[in-house]
């Protein structure tokens, strides 16, 4: 099927191997369940989780662990049974960053509400984690008097 | 909204499968109990609202990617 990106470009996309479900949608965007993952090159640090059913609804996205090695989540057997993650070598995790403004130097990165990915099925679901060390806005970038990148506010 | 008084160690049925219980009341603060279905998703509020508000943020921006992530490789590959 042929898909329209938010920079009008048409797509081809099989729909038996590139699209990823969300059965609860998005928070906020709970009523589109379908998504592609564009990379705009090979092995692209920061790629497109676009929507199929609205071409202007697309996130940036990136691996948390390229930026927070460190990052580890507590996820519940109850938080991964709609998307029936069974074994760990299924599971894939992605975060959605933030360019405010469009200033890339200021996007942050939302470690609050990764996205976990059954690979197997291509289910995936946003979750809502309860960790204080985690927040919706942790910088990507260091900031220009060198500050770290890690997320204070 | 409905309001219900409950006292400690009681609870709340919700459609026959959910069942929610005052755990304990210490001041201002009160333990909540809740037993549901698996597919029921139970979030604190202000931290669903806050990824809610996060992520219609995030589709707002739009950034050329594509340049930063050719900046990145690039370097890298000076480092």
């Amino acid at each position: 099927m042929k898909i329209r990106t938010k920079f009008g470009e048409e797509l081809e996309v099989d729909e038996s191997k590139d699209i990823f479900y969300f059965p609860e949608g998005i928070l906020g965007f709970e009523e589109y369940k379908k998504y592609v993952i564009i990379e705009p090159e090979e092995n692209a640090i920061f790629k497109w989780l676009q929507s199929i059913d609205d071409p202007s609804l697309a996130f940036i996205i990136t691996n948390p662990l390229v930026f927070w090695p460190d990052y580890r989540i507590n996820i519940t057997k109850e938080q991964v049974a709609s998307i029936k993650l069974e074994e760990p070598k299924d599971f894939a995790l992605i975060v959605i960053c933030t360019v405010p403004g469009g200033d890339i130097s200021e996007m942050t990165a939302n470690l609050m509400g990764p996205i976990v990915i059954n690979m197997k099925n291509r289910h995936a679901r946003q979750l809502v984690l309860d960790d204080p060390k985690y927040t919706t806005k942790h910088r990507v970038f260091p900031n220009k008097d060198g500050g770290k990148a890690e997320g204070e506010k | 909204m409905l309001v219900l008084g409950r006292k400690v160690g009681e609870s709340i049925i919700l459609n026959e499968d959910i069942e929610i219980k005052i755990v304990e009341i210490k001041g201002d603060q009160v333990k909540i109990g809740i037993s549901a279905p698996k597919n029921v998703k139970i979030y604190r509020k202000e931290l669903y609202l806050q990824i809610q508000k996060e992520n219609l943020e995030a589709v707002k921006g739009s950034a050329d990617i594509s340049a930063l992530n050719k900046f990145i490789s690039k370097n890298k590959k000076d480092n």
